[in-house]
């Protein structure tokens, strides 16, 4: 059932009441999902969802490990689609779809095996400014296979992957991004200076820096246990929140795309292909044929193993795929239906309702 | 339970960095529930923030620097020449002046002095420095010898915060870091100082969730401050260097 969103927000999120061991026990996550030690916690990204989505919106975590994210924006009623380029947090995370759509989740979710940079591509233009809310954080040990085409893990990697997503983003998105801290020999890292950087860099507009609580509140004060403190001649603090970072979308955007791309769903009156340039989605009774478009680049047609490449990437378990698909995750060869779940998700996605209609 | 931190090196004995108060975690509830009595400059938050500070860095006897903004060290707020040094005269830290009172109580020798002081000449090494920075500020105010400033095993600490500014973020972090940095100091910690009393949470406004198209005019309420710590021991923060204990 999709929760309650907060009142208002405050810069303090009170999101440690439950340690995440707790949290991802109490929300039906795979035992599994812990192998993910730079996941973002689940209490935090409901909060984050609840607050900066609304219900039917859509989420999207660029480099969602084991899909904590795509777990919570389901719970919570939005639609969402998760990258990954890892075999096994593909799976963990798939897994965690179908078991939080067994408990009656209804939106469309889903994760894809691909790179980031894939969402610059024509091949994401069924998403094409449809994203409300970017909710990732900043991985020091991303895993999976190296893109050839990043600079490296960390900065560099969030950095090309904001880049990416700035194209799918509403002119009304925000763009969330959670820092755990990280000391080098002692030092401390300025991590969230590095990112509002990035993000500057990538053409978002910083909003606004909070932080997130790991600790669990107990009446005016903070409960933290120190069982191995450091040998130092000044005390350091043990980490009791996260830094997050809050992102609204280019403002440019909202002009240029009134000038480029009318969305396909209000451009003709006959549900056919949308003619204008740069616009490739596809529309739904079309999509049986396609191959998907989210195909790992360096596998051939032949696919890899017992997967294909074209029937590989989505985990698509939404409205408009049968209830049947949801045992795909324990039989990988039953993917076909969900395999065009992206092309097929720009009929299913609320339309960008900055775009005017165009009457033919 | 909080366990009290072990000792390290000490600086003036082998009990000089062994207080029994407990390892301080990065948020530092420092509000209250009821408002204390004063003459009302200083926000009610900042005489606890100040007086967590100089209880989890300095020893009795230590002599703590408390740099107060233009305008406050009367306890007055007045608004600096313009074009002075970028610092505006009020604000979240009006009133710090006041927080000397508290740590004079704690058996600290404390020196309050205006942070636009230039004399360079001979400074006198302290145990703490405490000073704060405007989020609009320009520039750092002129004390940059902030390394001069200190005891070999000295600590600065410096209070800020976020703000916005057409709708855009102003974080001050990355500025005081560099100017800490080139002044040869090392990062050593950050810790949010929650001015608001937790009661389970921030307490929940009643204000409605804004609509799509208006989301992006309504901010988060700014609920803490950011303390920054920085040491001029490089050796302290190698030591330093451990595993983060994870929440989980």
């Amino acid at each position: 059932m999709p929760e309650q969103p907060p009142a208002a927000a405050w810069s303090v999120w009170p999101t440690g009441q439950h340690n995440e061991t707790t949290q991802l026990h109490t929300r039906g996550y795979l035992p599994a999902t812990r192998t993910d030690a730079e996941r973002i916690p689940p209490a935090l990204a409901a909060y984050a969802i609840n607050y900066y989505s609304r219900p039917g919106d859509t989420v999207l975590d660029p480099d969602c490990g084991t899909g904590t994210v795509l777990v919570e924006a389901l719970r919570a009623g939005r639609h969402t689609v998760g990258l990954t380029t890892s075999d096994r947090r593909w799976n963990i995370t798939r897994a965690n779809l179908t078991a939080t759509k067994l408990i009656g989740a209804w939106p469309d979710a889903s994760v894809l095996d691909a790179y980031p940079r894939m969402l610059t591509t024509p091949r994401a233009a069924g998403l094409t400014g449809r994203v409300d809310l970017v909710l990732t954080t900043l991985r020091h040990h991303p895993t999976g296979r190296a893109d050839p085409g990043e600079a490296g893990p960390g900065l560099s990697r969030l950095a090309q992957t904001l880049t990416a997503c700035i194209p799918l983003l509403r002119p009304t998105a925000h763009v969330i991004i959670t820092i755990r801290r990280r000391r080098s020999r002692g030092i401390l890292e300025d991590l969230p200076s590095a990112v509002l950087t990035a993000g500057h860099t990538a053409g978002l507009i910083p909003l606004q820096r909070c932080i997130a609580l790991t600790t669990p509140l107990r009446g005016t004060l903070l409960t933290q246990t120190a069982p191995h403190p450091p040998k130092t001649t000044i005390p350091i603090s043990l980490t009791a929140h996260h830094d997050v970072l809050i992102f609204g979308a280019p403002e440019h955007r909202a002009v240029r795309r009134r000038q480029e791309r009318p969305h396909p769903r209000h451009a003709d009156t006959d549900s056919t292909a949308d003619s204008a340039p740069g616009c490739e989605w596809v529309p739904r009774q079309q999509t049986s044929g396609i191959k998907h478009p989210f195909h790992r680049p360096h596998r051939s047609a032949a696919g890899h193993g017992p997967h294909p490449a074209g029937h590989r990437g989505a985990a698509g378990q939404g409205t408009n795929v049968p209830q049947s698909t949801l045992g795909a995750v324990r039989s990988p060869t039953n993917q076909t239906r969900s395999a065009h779940y992206l092309a097929a998700v720009g009929s299913a996605l609320p339309a960008p309702d900055d775009v005017p209609h165009r009457r033919s | 339970m909080p366990i009290p931190w072990d000792c390290g090196p000490t600086r003036h004995g082998p009990h000089r960095r062994c207080p029994r108060s407990p390892r301080p975690a990065s948020v530092w509830p420092c509000a209250t529930a009821s408002h204390r009595k004063g003459t009302g400059l200083i926000s009610d938050w900042l005489p606890t923030a100040v007086t967590q500070i100089v209880t989890t860095y300095t020893q009795p006897r230590d002599h703590v620097l408390l740099l107060i903004p233009l305008g406050h060290l009367d306890a007055v707020a007045e608004r600096p020449a313009p074009g002075s040094n970028g610092l505006r005269g009020n604000g979240a830290f009006a009133g710090l002046a006041e927080a000397a009172w508290a740590v004079a109580r704690l058996g600290r020798i404390i020196h309050p002095e205006s942070n636009t002081r230039t004399d360079t000449a001979a400074p006198e090494r302290y145990h703490l420095v405490i000073t704060t920075v405007d989020p609009r500020a320009r520039r750092l105010a002129p004390t940059l010898g902030w390394a001069d400033l200190l005891h070999p095993d000295g600590v600065l600490a410096v209070i800020t915060h976020s703000d916005s500014s057409a709708g855009r973020l102003i974080d001050p972090t990355d500025m005081v870091v560099r100017a800490a940095r080139h002044a040869g100091l090392t990062y050593l910690d950050h810790i949010a100082l929650l001015e608001i009393p937790l009661h389970h949470g921030p307490a929940a406004s009643t204000t409605p969730l804004p609509s799509r198209r208006n989301r992006r005019t309504t901010r988060a309420i700014r609920a803490h401050s950011d303390l920054l710590i920085f040491s001029r021991t490089p050796g302290a923060a190698i030591r330093a260097d451990h595993k983060e204990t994870p929440n989980a």
